[in-house]
């Protein structure tokens, strides 16, 4: 790893706050020393709770987090927030406004909020979101919250990510996304329904508690939640259930820990092979190879063979 | 065959070198004065976003708060919208050029020209009502020197 970058690690691991806020960049930027600054994260990370806000645009993420934070400081010492806005498919620029709504604390040195571009990921997530959350973490930042963008089953990517997923919806959501009813509800612990002080709150609750009930194989039925964030109402009793449910998943640190590097080294390694494969797709065994008629079922097993054996080698000559 | 196919549907995702690093330069676009106007702010940060920047908007912001964004979210320029009385400004400029030497800033929005001239005399650059977009965007090419695509 190159000199500026570990000088830069060791500033931000001492709590230099700028020399973190340029890794965040650097890893943005780049997912090649994304990746190895990951791995010399390995060791320290592993402390941190990660919960994860997801929902519809304009559902109330930004706003509920904002409300979150003050009393979420009473059980962890600083948090940190990672929001996720789509980017523009056209011009790759993005228009990042999570920020407008956490004002509050924004002066708060036990607070610190970093808005990201989607930068053409599709899950929900930006690519490097998972990096940051190894860097926060690993930068002893205890409480680690995600915004991200979910709409029916896009926000299935922060559930592998977070420790705790929490689904906001607005009264009258079960009219608008009937078609993605099933989609929106596979991940959450628990669901919101912000923006209570609106009509239809009752009947949504039934709505959700219905499509809730369809899904197989939970462990256990995830809470609703009302609550009107702009006026701090429910708010407490959100944080309340958040904090149970971390307690009633058993996820003390140890696990969360051994369950962070797994996952880690999971994306380390297809990352490798991904970048082999695309290296390797280049190469004229590849083009050759593919160009050759295929007649029999054996034929294209040997084909996959072959195209194994030369990515292994790859591999190895890493 | 099923290779250049999927090749051509993009499944491989680290196919091209050029995936794997994307410098995207970031403004942040902060309010210092008269709340009820940000259709301004508003129409510069698009025109920004759809030239490829990233912009991170902070909405009505103190000093110390801007100086706060502007280091959490690195940007590599710093917008302020200004109405009327420059004071938040002032504050903010000062705080960045102690902290964050090298960001440099522009703003726009009601500034009288003594303003103007004192903010350009902070080296400050200032884009007035009737300013062109495609000014500002050359602007924050210049100051944040990203190379034209
Ligand atoms: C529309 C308008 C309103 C609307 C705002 C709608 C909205 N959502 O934005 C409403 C009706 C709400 C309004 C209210 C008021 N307004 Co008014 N308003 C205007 C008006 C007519 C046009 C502003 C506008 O939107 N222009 C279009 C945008 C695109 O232009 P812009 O904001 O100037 O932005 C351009 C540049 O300045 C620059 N720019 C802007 N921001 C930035 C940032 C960066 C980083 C950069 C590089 C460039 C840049 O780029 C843009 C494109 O060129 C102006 C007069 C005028 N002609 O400017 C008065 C004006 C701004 N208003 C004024 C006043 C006094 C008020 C009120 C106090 C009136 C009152 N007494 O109630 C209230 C204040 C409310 C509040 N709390 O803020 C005064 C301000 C005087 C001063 N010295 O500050 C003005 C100048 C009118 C006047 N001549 O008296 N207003
Ligand atoms: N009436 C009402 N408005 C709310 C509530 N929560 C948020 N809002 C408003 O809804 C809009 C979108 O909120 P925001 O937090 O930005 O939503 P996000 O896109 O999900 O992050 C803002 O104008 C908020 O002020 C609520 O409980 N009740
Ligand atoms: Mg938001």
């Amino acid at each position: 790893m190159n000199q500026d970058i570990s000088d830069l690690l060791q500033r931000a691991l001492k709590d230099d706050r700028a020399a973190l806020a340029r890794l965040l960049s650097i890893m943005e930027n780049n997912s090649v020393l994304a990746a190895e600054i990951e791995l010399s994260l390995l060791p320290s990370m592993g402390k941190s709770f990660v919960v994860g806000i997801t929902g519809p645009p304009g559902a109330g993420k930004s706003s509920l987090i904002n409300a979150l934070i003050p009393i979420a400081a009473k059980d962890f010492d600083r948090t940190a927030v990672i929001a996720v806005d789509p980017s523009s498919t056209f011009s790759q620029g993005a228009l990042l406004g999570d920020r407008v709504r956490m004002n509050s604390y924004n002066h708060s040195e036990k607070l610190f909020v970093r808005s990201m571009g989607s930068r053409g990921n599709l899950g929900g997530l930006a690519r490097s979101t998972v990096s940051a959350v190894s860097l926060f973490d690993s930068c002893n930042w205890p409480l680690i919250i995600i915004e991200t963008l979910g709409i029916g089953q896009i926000e299935l990517e922060i559930a592998e990510v977070a420790d705790i997923t929490v689904v906001v919806l607005n009264p009258g959501w079960g009219d608008t996304f009937q078609a993605n009813k099933a989609g929106i509800t596979e991940s959450g612990d628990i669901y919101v329904i912000n923006k209570s002080d609106r009509p239809g709150v009752h009947k949504t609750r039934i709505e959700l508690e219905e499509s809730l009930a369809l899904i197989p194989h939970r462990s256990r039925v995830p809470q609703i939640v009302e609550t009107i964030a702009n006026t701090d109402t429910g708010i407490v009793g959100l944080w309340h259930t958040i904090a149970e449910s971390l307690d009633s998943k058993n996820t003390d640190l140890k696990q969360i820990r051994e369950l962070r590097q797994q996952q880690l080294f999971h994306r380390l390694v297809s990352f490798k092979i991904e970048q082999a494969l695309g290296v390797a797709t280049k190469s004229s065994l590849w083009k050759n190879i593919v160009s050759q008629n295929i007649e029999n079922p054996e034929d294209a097993r040997d084909l996959l063979d072959n195209l194994l054996l030369d990515i292994s080698t790859r591999l190895r000559n890493y | 065959m099923f290779l250049e196919k999927l090749l051509a549907i993009g499944m491989f995702p680290y196919n091209s070198e050029a995936s794997n690093t994307m410098e995207q330069k970031r403004i942040l676009m902060a309010k210092t004065g008269l709340d009820g106007h940000w259709r301004g702010p508003t129409i510069v940060a698009r025109a920004l976003r759809d030239a490829g920047y990233e912009v991170i908007m902070i909405g009505m912001a103190t000093g110390e708060e801007i100086l706060r964004a502007c280091v959490d979210e690195d940007v590599d320029l710093v917008g302020l919208n200004i109405g009327g009385h420059i004071n938040v400004a002032l504050r903010a400029i000062e705080a960045i050029k102690k902290e964050r030497q090298s960001v440099p800033i522009f703003a726009g929005g009601t500034i009288t020209p003594a303003s103007a001239r004192e903010l350009n005399a902070l080296g400050v650059e200032v884009y007035p009502p009737g300013s062109s977009l495609t000014d500002i965007v050359e602007a924050a090419d210049r100051l944040t020197q990203r190379k034209q695509a």
